[in-house]
């Protein structure tokens, strides 16, 4: 027996090869649905559907019906991916109204039986909800299961087999990553030159400010899941919380207790909040641990008024200071033992007062609260981000339009630590001067190391869909050549990848119903890369845009090295100017 | 999706690198890459890029500025061995350096001043020591890293209130610290000036020490805000006969002839000349009350930054418990060690507060072109014979903690001003 897939992918404009670890997982469902599932069904190319195309049922079952139209006799169940790897986003009513009719066009298979969907959601929909009411027939009948990513489900015995909650979390957390992952991936690190704990004896400067912004959600989970731990240790404890000027961990805790029901307290110095206290079991959560100082501040005072406290301590992030294994440490408070749990380990340099060496370069001070106050990377910041990636000679230099530049910051080294930060750069640039972006930003860069790794983290971060020309396929294309030029209106299984993105974002604006409710889609793309000296590769990838029907809405380089005014027309931006050439 | 912009939190606009600081955080890596032992890449790549940074950053700067930054950038390289393609950047940056010698600054010429909130003029170094230590500034390091612009030949050491520590605005403020080098009101005036032509800078602040009026309850180590300033060098000078006549026998020959015997006696009818505050100063000065307590555990931070080289030969006496007043000063050209502060303050305004040689140079200099300024001075003496140098450090200290706290409290810059509701 064969299973299919329509891999939709929500809030996305092109299409592109499913990877592999995302297969697996339908490779999992299928056979934990179906004990004698061999082959799929078809080579997978996602389905990209605009946030615009979301509200249109009718083009949605279209799209759906077109996709399978040629595979679903030959298979016996379908999985349908509503789970949208990258972000939470929920299918309306218009979704779920499309997919009741292709579901009650192909209920039965070739044989009369019942042919099974199963459909990914991120969350489960109540079956209360409104939204669900198309497809209740379709789930008693036994024709539908509904499968989200914690593993609950909504399926009627009649359906037969599902694959099990173990395995298909596995799977899940396997694409995804744990939350963990995640926070890692998304943390960022802003480089600056940061004073802590002015007008004390421990002042002392430091190089990174670490800022949880974009993975609230993730550290909401880990805190949930460590309280619930703590829940089943401990009969009662109290929740506070201590924060001075990290705006995102406010935010963090703000959602854990709104999604808790519960209120907790900031223990900042001044505050009432400790009169609160009615309890011996006292846990505190804090952003980050660094010398402990602030720790012991708040250890001392809450013992000062309870001797009898038992203080735990949950931080997000611990520094390096705090070696050895495990996810937590001992700190030996008034002669009692104060337990300090962390999420996640990060490496900061620490600089006493009077030998820091960013204090004796005279680079500005840097205000936590608002740790990015400039419109493009600063002199400081730059070279610091430049030094953690090294130089290397230019590489991919355009012989036939300039010479090297000579050494060069190496962008294909951005890794885990700088990326977030850089993703977040970018994100702001383009934000900037009050420039709308599509719902759906489509990059376009060249396939080369350095613009290729930064764009990469444009996909992790922001789930931008970036498509990477590579050298001879720009200069095919822009000779009226090749398969590409073409505009075949099915992905071939030839195609490479940035064909079939091309090609899919072609067909696809072709499909979009200026009548929906919320407009025609916005397929303008951002021309992307690492350099930009002469301003003749922006100029050529706009080009290629335009041959694929695409408006460019600008082109943004992390260097501009460009002194001249461009030959096009479309808005130049940058993350740091050196304009000599 | 999280979509994220460069507003930040605390609903600051996202602004433009200050140029100045650029190049001081350019030159100070440059001298860093040159002492590091080894570096991600190639040592000459990376110092060339470097250079080639430094050179667009210093071209809309004046002239001063560029020859100031190209010549500490070329100075840190140049000790070592050097490639072909670091000679070629130093060769370009040279030119420009060349280029910018050759001609003269010209109105035409379309540059651009850099911009400063606030300069602060000191007139010795034992001033400029406490300043620059109030601002967190190590004066032997900012100097090796060339943390300075050069004005004229002065040094101007960058400094910043960061946002967090001020009570009102809305970003980091820039200040520039700086020295005169010796006392009196034309020195003074002239180094303003040369400021005010440099840079282009919203309020000038005097900071040091002088001496004190004991009859209005001003302790030594106590810090004067001046609310005008005074200068008592004009006048009129004339003879006048020892013996006058009186009226009704003033025509009377033989009397004239005995007048004339007891000889004449020179006196000056004084001319006071007086410069006043003027907005936006005058109305931060008078918003201006910090806490004592406040003043007092600054004072004792900054005297833990003090090591014995930066003390006064001899006795220095540190009193950490002072108050603030505001008074008027009174200026002249001589030192007054005649303890006549009180009959003064009788003759000229019943609250002169302090003395001192700078404060009429320099506030009528910024008056000269409407620019705010203030005078914060210690009082290190009671301008009478027992003055010495035991209380200039410690005048000097309280001066610029004040000053400090003043601009944090209470100072607005330029752009987030609204003048009718100040």
């Amino acid at each position: 027996m064969k299973y299919g897939v329509i891999p939709f992918r929500f809030g996305r404009a092109a299409a592109q090869p499913v990877e592999l670890k995302v297969g697996q997982l339908y490779e999992t469902v299928a056979l934990g649905s179906e004990s004698d599932i061999s082959t799929s069904a078809e080579l997978l190319i996602t389905v990209p559907l605009t946030y615009e195309m979301m509200s249109d049922g009718v083009l949605f079952h279209r799209i759906a019906s077109e996709y399978a139209t040629s595979w679903i006799d030959s298979v016996d169940v379908v999985i349908v991916d509503l789970a949208n790897p990258d972000d939470q986003i929920l299918p309306n009513h218009h979704v779920v109204g499309g997919l009741a009719q292709l579901v009650r066009r192909y209920s039965k298979t070739s044989e009369d039986r019942p042919r099974r969907f199963i459909l990914l959601l991120p969350t489960m929909l109540p079956m209360s909800d409104a939204t669900l009411q198309p497809l209740i027939e379709y789930i008693d009948s036994g024709n539908v299961a509904l499968l989200s990513r914690n593993g609950d489900r909504l399926v009627a015995p009649r359906f037969g087999t599902l694959v099990s909650q173990d395995d298909f979390v596995r799977a899940v957390r396997d694409v995804r990553g744990s939350s963990l992952d995640i926070v890692r991936s998304k943390l960022i690190r802003f480089p600056g030159h940061f004073r802590r704990h002015i007008d004390t004896p421990h002042s002392h400067c430091t190089n990174y400010f670490f800022d949880g912004r974009l993975c609230q959600e993730e550290l909401v989970d880990l805190i949930d899941a460590f309280v619930s731990d703590e829940h089943r240790r401990l009969p009662a404890f109290q929740l506070f919380y201590h924060s001075t000027m990290s705006s995102w961990f406010e935010s963090v805790v703000n959602a854990f207790a709104k999604r808790s029901g519960i209120t907790i307290p900031n223990l900042e110095e001044g505050s009432e909040a400790i009169s609160f206290l009615q309890t011996d079991d006292v846990l505190i959560i804090v952003p980050l641990i660094d010398t402990g100082t602030t720790v012991e501040r708040i250890t001392k005072a809450i013992l000062q008024h309870r001797s009898t406290a038992r203080v735990k301590i949950l931080s997000m992030l611990a520094t390096n200071r705090y070696r050895g294994e495990g996810q937590s440490f001992s700190l030996n408070i008034e002669s009692h033992e104060t337990v300090v749990h962390f999420l996640l380990r990060v490496a900061q340099s620490r600089f006493e007062r009077d030998q820091c060496p960013l204090c004796a370069s005279g680079v500005p001070v840097s205000d936590p609260r608002a740790p990015d106050p400039y419109e493009k990377l600063s002199t400081h910041t730059f070279w610091t981000l430049a030094m953690n990636f090294g130089f290397v000679t230019e590489q991919n230099v355009p012989e036939a339009y300039r010479d090297s530049v000579g050494y060069v910051p190496n962008f294909k080294n951005v890794d885990v630590l700088d990326g977030p930060f850089l993703a977040y750069k970018i994100n702001a640039v383009l934000h900037s001067g009050g420039r709308e972006l599509p719902a759906n930003p489509i990059v376009i860069c060249p396939q080369e190391d350095g613009a290729s790794a930064i764009a990469s983290w444009l996909e992790i971060v922001y789930g931008m869909t970036v498509i990477r020309i590579p050298k001879d396929g720009l200069h095919e294309s822009l000779r009226g050549q090749g398969a590409a030029a073409a505009g075949h209106s099915s992905p071939l299984a030839s195609e490479s990848q940035w064909q079939v993105q091309m090609n899919s974002l072609r067909r696809l604006k072709s499909q979009a119903n200026p009548q929906s409710i919320l407009g025609v889609p916005n397929y303008s793309v951002i021309i992307f890369d690492d350099l930009n000296v002469t301003g003749k590769t922006q100029g050529n990838f706009i080009a290629f845009a335009e041959r694929f029907g695409l408006e460019v809405l600008c082109c943004l380089s992390i260097i501009n090295m460009s002194k001249a005014a461009p030959a096009h027309s479309k808005p130049v931006l940058s993350l740091y100017d050196i304009r000599v050439h | 999706m999280t979509s994220e912009f460069t507003r930040s939190e605390s609903g600051q606009n996202p602004q433009d690198e200050d140029r100045i600081s650029a190049c001081m955080s350019l030159v100070g890596r440059i001298q860093s890459l040159v002492q590091q032992s080894s570096l991600p890449g190639n040592r000459d790549g990376i110092l060339a890029f470097a250079l080639d940074d430094l050179a667009a950053k210093v071209v809309p700067l004046a002239a001063d500025f560029r020859r100031h930054f190209i010549s500490h950038a070329i100075s840190s390289i140049a000790a070592g061995s050097v490639g072909p393609a670091l000679a070629s950047a130093i060769a370009r940056v040279k030119q420009l350096e060349g280029f910018i010698s050759a001609t003269s600054v010209s109105p035409q010429e379309g540059r651009t001043r850099p911009q400063a909130d606030v300069v602060i003029v000191t007139v010795i170094s034992v001033e400029r020591t406490a300043a620059l230590k109030a601002f967190g500034i190590d004066l032997e390091s900012a100097e090796r890293s060339g943390a300075f612009v050069d004005v004229r030949g002065r040094k101007c050491f960058a400094a910043q209130i960061p946002l967090g520590e001020r009570v009102r605005g809305k970003r980091n403020l820039k200040i520039y610290i700086t020295m005169v080098g010796e006392p009196r009101n034309v020195p003074c005036a002239n180094v303003c000036r040369d400021l005010m032509e440099e840079i282009d800078v919203d309020l000038f602040l005097l900071v040091g020490i002088g001496g004190g009026n004991r009859a209005l309850q001003i302790n030594q180590g106590d810090v004067i805000g001046a609310s005008s300033v005074f200068y008592i060098e004009g006048g009129k000078k004339k003879k006048v006969p020892r013996v006058r006549l009186a009226p009704a026998v003033a025509g009377n020959r033989f009397m004239r002839k005995i007048s004339q015997w007891f000889g004449s006696s020179e006196v000056t009818d004084p001319e006071t000349l007086t410069t006043n505050l003027i907005p936006p100063a005058k109305q931060f000065y008078l918003q201006f009350a910090p806490k004592r307590s406040r003043l007092k555990k600054r004072f004792k931070e900054v005297v833990s930054l003090y090591g014995t080289d930066d003390l006064l030969p001899g006795n220095n006496e540190l009193k950490d418990d002072f108050e603030y007043h505001q008074g008027h000063v009174m200026c002249g050209e001589k030192v007054i060690v005649d303890d006549s502060m009180a009959e003064q303050s009788e003759q000229i305004n019943r609250k002169l507060a302090c003395v001192d040689m700078e404060s009429y140079g320099f506030s009528a200099s910024c008056a000269h072109r409407e620019k705010p300024w203030l005078v914060f001075r210690g009082i290190s003496d009671f301008a009478d014979p027992k003055k010495d140098d035991a209380k200039h450090v410690s005048a000097s200290i309280a001066a610029a903690v004040t000053a400090r706290f003043f601009l944090a409290e209470q100072y607005v810059e330029r752009e987030a001003r609204n003048v009718d509701r100040l």
